[in-house]
C-alpha cells in the first residue's frame, strides 16, 4: 500500500506497523530521540508495536536537530 | 530572585545557548562547553534517511548532563506549534518547551494570537512552556497569567544582532511578571548580554552571536562573562544617571 513518509510517498507492505516501518527505513526503534505521528497524532512508542499504518497514512519521522 | 529556576529546576549558569549555525559540530561542542550554558535549544525536524553523519545532537547533549530546550521554530500556527511540542515530548522526554509561533518570514517576530493560543493549551497539557514573544509587556502579563513558567521577550529580531532595542519595555516587563524574564534573540554581542543582565533579567538565550561570530568559542566565553557581570551588577545596584558632574575625589584640603 501507498504511504506518505515525510512527505515523500512510499509504498509498504499492507497494515505494516510503526515498529516494523521503522526497521524497514532502517531506523532503530528502541533509539531515544526519535519521535513518530500519524495523521498529525503523535503515536507514543508504547503504541508503535499495535499500531498499524493504512492505505494514504501521512507519517511524520522527528528527530532532535541543531536548533536556536 | 536569586536563585534561576525554571520548572523547580535550580541552575547555575543564566546564559541558554542554541545550537544551529555553528561552522561545525566540534566548534558547537567546544563553544556550548566554554559557554558554561545548562540549558541548551534544540529544534524538532523530519529524520533524513540519507544522513550518515552519524551526529545525534540529542545524545550529545544528554551525555553532557545538559537540559535540553526544544523550539518549535518554523511553526507559523498555534496547532504546529502544539504538533512539534507533542513530538518534541515524546522525542525527547522532557515537558520543557520553547514556544515559537513567528507570525512574518521577514522579521520573525511572533504571532501573538497564536502564540497565546498554543501557550494556553499546552500549559493544559501539562508542559513546561517558555514563550519566545514580543517585548510587549501586556502579552508577558497574559503569558504569566496562562500558566508560562517564563517569558521570554526578543531583544531584537532572531539573529539580527541589534542587541536591546526597548530596554524600557524590558524594564516594565521585569516590573509586571513574576516569572524569569530570559531575553530571547537579537543580543549580537557580550554588552547585550550585559545590558539585558542590568535590566534585571533572570538570563538570557543567544545562538547566532555566538556561532556566526568570527571565533565563536571566545564569543562564548565573552557571553558568559557578560551575563555573570550583569547580573553582578544589576544586584549591586547602578547609581543614578545625571547630567552634571559630582566630584568623586575630596573638594576639601586642596593646596592653595
Amino acid at each position: 500500500m501507498k504511504i506518505r513518509i515525510n512527505g515523500e510517498a512510499k509504498e509498504v507492505r499492507l497494515n505494516i506497523n510503526i515498529h516494523d516501518l521503522l526497521i524497514v527505513l532502517e531506523l532503530n526503534p528502541t533509539q531515544a530521540g526519535i519521535a513518530v505521528a500519524v495523521d498529525r497524532e503523535v503515536i507514543p512508542k508504547t503504541k508503535w508495536q499495535a499500531t498499524e499504518l493504512r492505505e494514504n497514512s501521512e507519517v511524520e519521522i522527528i528527530r532532535a536537530v541543531q536548533g536556536g | 530572585m536569586q536563585e534561576f529556576k525554571i520548572a523547580d529546576q535550580t541552575y547555575t549558569s543564566r546564559l541558554l545557548i542554541g545550537t544551529a549555525g555553528y561552522p561545525n559540530f566540534h566548534i558547537m561542542t567546544e563553544a556550548i562547553t566554554t559557554s558554561g550554558a545548562e540549558i541548551a535549544t534544540v529544534s524538532m525536524r523530519r529524520v533524513k534517511f540519507t544522513d550518515s553523519s552519524g551526529e545525534n545532537l540529542f545524545a550529545l547533549l544528554r551525555e553532557r548532563g545538559m537540559t535540553i530546550l526544544p523550539n518549535t521554530a518554523g511553526c507559523f500556527t498555534a496547532k504546529d506549534a502544539i504538533l512539534t511540542a507533542n513530538l518534541a515530548r515524546e522525542a525527547l522526554g522532557t515537558s520543557l518547551i520553547k514556544v515559537e509561533v513567528i507570525g512574518d518570514e521577514e522579521t520573525l517576530f511572533p504571532d501573538v494570537e497564536q502564540l497565546l493560543s498554543a501557550a494556553e493549551t499546552l500549559v493544559k497539557d501539562g508542559f513546561t512552556v517558555l514563550p519566545y514573544c514580543n517585548d510587549d509587556p501586556i502579552t508577558c502579563k497574559k503569558l504569566e497569567d496562562i500558566g508560562c513558567a517564563a517569558v521570554m521577550p526578543l531583544g531584537a529580531p532572531i539573529g539580527s544582532g541589534m542587541g536591546i532595542r526597548n530596554p524600557y519595555n524590558i524594564q516594565i516587563i521585569r516590573d509586571l511578571v513574576q516569572v524569569p524574564l530570559i531575553v530571547d534573540a537579537g543580543v549580537g554581542t557580550a554588552s547585550d548580554a550585559a545590558i539585558a543582565m542590568e535590566l534585571g533579567c533572570d538570563g538570557v538565550l543567544l545562538n547566532t552571536a555566538v556561532a556566526k561570530a568570527h571565533r565563536p568559542v571566545l564569543m562564548a566565553e565573552a557571553m558568559k562573562k557578560a551575563v555573570e557581570a550583569g547580573r553582578a551588577a544589576f544586584l549591586a545596584g547602578r547609581i543614578p544617571r545625571k547630567l552634571y558632574a559630582t566630584a568623586s575625589s575630596p573638594q576639601t584640603g586642596m593646596i592653595e
